[in-house]
């Protein structure tokens, strides 16, 4: 009787052992699921982070172009706003102001007298510079325009000299011509310089017209 | 106790397969168990986490496929604007026409750095010897004038070419300068020192028996 109950200890000993085993396997096993889902889960980060900067990236592209456009604003904001007066002037449609005049541009080409007329037609005269400052700041003009114009200068052949069209006599140290003193002889204003050309070669030009107070 | 000691070794002599038995069954039960709890575990966490992944990679995936597309668009306006016909035979910013490849200056110069200009890149100032070239280049040259290849010693002489070449009378040049330019009345001149754009002109002779990609008025 004492030996079988010797091996029956022995016996349950053992079970208990295995059972002890097998319990810490088990979370072993639980512990490999969870490690794949690690796995997915630091993938799905990842690509949460990459989606984030592609998307940084992308909005910086887009907020670009509109900033572009803001400076151009800002530049013919400033623009108008040394002139100062603009504020309370006002100037037709289609025609910019300046100072204390509206400019008005041509948007075809033809001889000096044909501007002369047109601006006429419109209640103007053809440009009058009356500084340097207004010469600069009409050769700036100019360059943004890609373009040269007639301004209402012309040569008087029979006094020879070079005359505004509001009839006074043009002042060289104002402005200095370039180019032939000749009969037929009309201004251009252009980026850099101010010429002399054949009146009846076709160009642009500009009108003048002093602004009306509101 | 010895009574319990006596029943367990009396039912081990017994039964020890049945014990063994049961004993895997039992090991299996637990573990069945413990993996229900691990899902279980798993499931009440992850659901919530997952959906809020999955939301949040939705939402940056379609604003950067939008993105994406806003972008594009945008930049295929301005390409759509630089696009004009051309010559595949033709110099990068060169326009084709019939067989001669054009170039139009954004710069603005005398007609004697125009024409430096063009000799610089192989060509000259542009000639043109049918009205479908002279309509192309009015057409193409936009509002500014544009100085073209003709020109004279003085008012009283011929028009010529740059190619020395005299000028036909296709059509009547106005202006009282020595240098043509096109305006958008045709033909005129000026006085070589004053500044205009200006076009250049050269052959294709690759392309001289084929007709442009762009369509002659006929």
């Amino acid at each position: 009787m004492d030996a079988p109950v010797l091996y029956a200890e022995l016996n349950l000993a053992e079970t208990r052992g295995l059972r002890c085993t097998s319990a810490p396997s088990l979370p072993q096993d639980a512990c490999q699921g969870p490690g794949w889902h690690r796995v997915a889960l630091k993938l799905g980060c990842a690509g949460l982070i990459f989606l984030l900067m592609v998307l940084s990236v992308l909005v910086g592209f887009l907020v670009q172009k509109p900033l572009i456009e803001k400076c151009s604003v800002a530049v013919q904001e400033n623009r108008t706003e040394p002139t100062g007066r603009s504020a309370t002037l006002e100037c037709p449609r289609d025609w910019h102001p300046h100072c204390d005049k509206c400019l008005f541009t041509s948007q075809t080409s033809r001889p000096w007298a044909d501007g002369l007329v047109d601006c006429n037609l419109k209640g103007a005269t053809l440009l009058l510079i009356q500084d340097e400052e207004e010469l600069r700041l009409l050769q700036n003009f100019s360059k943004g325009k890609g373009q040269q114009f007639y301004i209402g200068l012309k040569y008087e052949e029979v006094d020879k000299v070079w005359k505004w069209m509001n009839g006074s006599i043009l002042n060289t140290n104002l402005l200095q011509i370039t180019g032939k003193d000749e009969e037929n002889s009309c201004a251009l204003i252009s980026q850099t310089e101010v010429f002399s050309d054949s009146c009846s070669s076709d160009n642009h030009w500009i009108c003048q017209k002093t602004l009306k107070h509101v | 106790m010895n009574a319990a000691k006596v029943e367990t070794s009396s039912m081990g002599m017994l039964q020890r397969a049945d014990l063994t038995a049961a004993d895997c069954l039992q090991e299996g039960e637990m573990g069945k168990k413990i993996q229900g709890k691990c899902f279980r575990i798993i499931s009440t966490v992850s659901p919530v986490k997952l959906y809020c992944c999955y939301g949040v990679i939705m939402v940056l995936t379609v604003a950067v496929i939008a993105l994406s597309v806003a972008l594009s668009v945008r930049n295929k306006i301005p390409a759509m604007e630089d696009r004009e016909p051309c010559y595949t035979a033709c110099p990068s910013g060169w326009i084709g026409f019939g067989s001669k490849c054009f170039y139009f200056s954004e710069d603005m110069g005398n007609w004697t750095f125009s024409q430096s200009s063009c000799v610089a890149s192989n060509s000259h100032l542009a000639l043109f010897h049918s009205l479908e070239e002279l309509n192309f280049l009015k057409r193409y040259k936009g509002t500014s004038d544009h100085w073209i290849g003709l020109h004279r010693a003085s008012t009283q002489h011929p028009w010529i070419w740059t190619d020395n070449t005299e000028y036909s009378n296709l059509v009547l040049t106005r202006g009282g300068g020595e240098c043509g330019f096109l305006s958008d009345n045709g033909i005129s001149s000026g006085r070589s020192y004053t500044h205009r754009k200006w076009i250049c002109s050269k052959f294709v002779s690759s392309c001289k028996s084929r007709v442009g990609s762009v369509p002659r008025h006929v």
